[in-house]
């Protein structure tokens, strides 16, 4: 369940399904800034950014469950950008007197540890918290009625002097850190698999050199984008004023 | 003064709030539910008091009947948001209300005070609504704060329940149901249960264990009372405590089921007393005696059957019809 505040009321708000089709994931690693990136502003192109990817690449969402300081303000105070973040962060104070929960286009979420990896994509109150967004955003993307992922910028590792595709310095302790937690998320998707086929979930590594390549089908970025964009018409030259069809009805009488 | 057709509609397509403590699956949480589903020419509002999250299932159960859902206190937000044109707080205590008693600024709606159980301050109210004469009594100190008032059962919506009609088998089926806000089983129950031979059991329970030869355990969820229901023939009101009233017995009797209630001078002693809808009992010994004699006596279980007609007239969507819709029509002309 996500919810919304209005000043002191919280609304529940009901998006599942709301979605269909395929949506990029793109987490941090420096490739996805080799990418086309451009690419994803067509129409038909649906985005969702990991923490503080969305400065790399266009988003349509964001969901960030760190600490609400690890992240941009820009990110954070964007209203095109549909936000998904913690509950227990809504009372965070950007500045004197305006919290997260203030924020426009920002919806929260709950979580537990509760879920394991035959029952991820069940429908539940909260979301999974197993101390890594990655897993947070794919069951988000389900339940948003996504039932194509393609993971860009998921590549599962990280270096020190460029580990992200954005600009930030990590110190060795933390991308030991970062590198224990994404030996674990890889342990993980290769035991979802089959929960993932069970519930009709297609997941697409986009990312050169992932370990997740060995485990899922792969295509290229631009393959994911083209395969997004097949159900779109092209036509969009052809719009015409709307006294076109009265002169239609007109004609046949 | 001409009323318009349009001018009543107009007023009567607006929103009813239901503000009342928890989101989660009960008695009062049922009745904020056929009490929308009597009145659909509303949007109904249900707004919970206390901060903690709700209920998956129950959440999607009333987003499924149309009814919206928010958590907030009693506040100008939630008027300004919604303008209802009726507020019901059930039990809704002092604390959950913005400012101080006695509330002027909740003067610019009509408020409905539901009371299931005492709470305190009474909020001045246009209309308070007691679910038992023993709750009415609570509020004997406050008859001169009290504008309108009415004492009527926790309602049931009936259609559901009134086709129910189960021909008994070779063994007799006792049902035992209590809502998530009520106890749950105990070992005393489950031992005098135990003792009794040729009898069924459905357990309706937080907690279902796996089924035996005698019992069958089922979840409490939203929806399923009439399934429930149909398939006993005897409903054991086995509380762990006093009730102000019992809307499963309710329910049970719309469903021409004989009951079996402990007599703790209570609202559900008042309700069986009332509508003769079965046997109080004071003791484990006689809860046991009472099961047995509707074992060995159907002539006794089709004589309780008749307590239908008494629930249908006094506790039914009918009767929330026949208290609300004139009050709904006053106050739809004293607005316009």
């Amino acid at each position: 369940m996500l919810y919304r505040y209005n000043r002191t009321i919280r609304t529940p708000v009901d998006l599942d399904g709301a979605y269909s089709g395929g949506c990029i994931l793109a987490g941090g690693s420096p490739t996805l800034a080799q990418e086309d990136l451009r690419s994803v502003e067509q129409p038909g192109v649906m985005v969702m950014s990991m923490n503080n990817t969305a400065l790399t690449i266009q988003s349509d969402f964001w969901v960030g469950a760190d600490k609400p300081l690890c992240y941009s303000e820009v990110i954070l105070r964007d209203p095109k950008l549909m936000k998904f973040m913690m509950i227990s962060r809504k009372n965070f104070e950007l500045d004197p007197g305006l919290r997260l929960k203030d924020l426009p286009n920002m919806y929260f979420f709950g979580a537990h540890e509760n879920f394991t990896v035959n029952n991820l994509l069940k429908a539940d109150r909260d979301y999974v918290w197993w101390k890594n967004t990655f897993f947070v955003a794919i069951q988000l993307l389900y339940r948003l009625g996504f039932r194509q992922i393609y993971l860009a910028g998921c590549q599962f590792k990280i270096g020190v002097d460029k580990p992200y595709s954005y600009d930030v310095k990590l110190t060795d302790g933390e991308v030991k850190w970062n590198q224990k937690l994404y030996g674990y998320t890889v342990s993980q998707m290769k035991q979802l698999k089959p929960h993932f086929e069970e519930k009709g979930l297609q997941v697409y590594s986009c990312t050169p050199d992932s370990p997740l390549n060995d485990i899922y089908p792969t295509m290229s970025f631009d393959e994911a984008v083209n395969s997004m964009r097949l159900e779109m018409p092209n036509n969009l030259d052809k719009c015409v004023h709307s006294s076109f069809f009265k002169r239609e009805v007109t004609t046949n009488g | 003064m001409v009323v318009r057709s349009a001018d009543v509609f107009y007023i009567m397509s607006k929103n009813i709030i239901h503000v009342n403590n928890w989101a989660i699956l009960g008695g009062m949480e049922s009745m904020i539910i056929d009490f929308a589903r009597t009145f659909p020419m509303f949007q109904h509002i249900l707004c919970t008091t206390h901060p903690e999250r709700e209920d998956y299932d129950f959440i999607e159960y009333i987003r499924n009947l149309g009814i919206k859902y928010v958590q907030g206190t009693v506040n100008r937000d939630l008027l300004d948001q919604f303008d209802p044109f009726v507020i019901f707080l059930h039990n809704t205590k002092g604390e959950f209300i913005e400012g101080e008693y006695p509330y002027d600024w909740l003067k610019r709606t009509n408020v409905v005070g539901m009371h299931h159980a005492a709470t305190f301050p009474l909020v001045p109210a246009e209309m308070d609504y007691f679910v038992s004469k023993i709750i009415r009594k609570k509020y004997d100190n406050c008859m001169s704060r009290i504008k309108n008032s009415i004492s009527a059962p926790p309602c049931v919506h009936a259609e559901d329940y009134m086709k129910i009609y189960k021909e008994r088998g070779e063994r007799l089926v006792v049902g035992r149901i209590q809502s998530q806000t009520c106890g749950d089983t105990n070992n005393e129950m489950m031992d005098v249960f135990n003792k009794i031979d040729n009898v069924e059991y459905v357990i309706v329970t937080k907690n279902p264990k796996p089924d035996t030869d005698r019992f069958t355990y089922l979840p409490i969820k939203p929806g399923k009372m009439p399934e429930y229901l149909s398939k006993i023939d005897v409903f054991a009101m086995w509380s762990n405590r006093p009730e102000t009233w019992s809307r499963v017995t309710t329910e049970a009797m719309l469903s021409s089921i004989p009951v079996i209630v402990f007599n703790r001078n209570d609202g559900l002693a008042e309700q069986v007393s009332e509508s003769n809808c079965g046997l109080l009992v004071n003791t484990p010994e006689a809860f046991k005696t009472a099961i047995e004699l509707f074992r060995d006596n159907e002539s006794l279980r089709q004589y309780y059957r008749n307590s239908k007609k008494w629930a249908y007239t006094n506790a039914s969507d009918y009767t929330l019809k026949k208290i609300f819709s004139d009050k709904f029509l006053e106050w739809s002309l004293d607005a316009i």
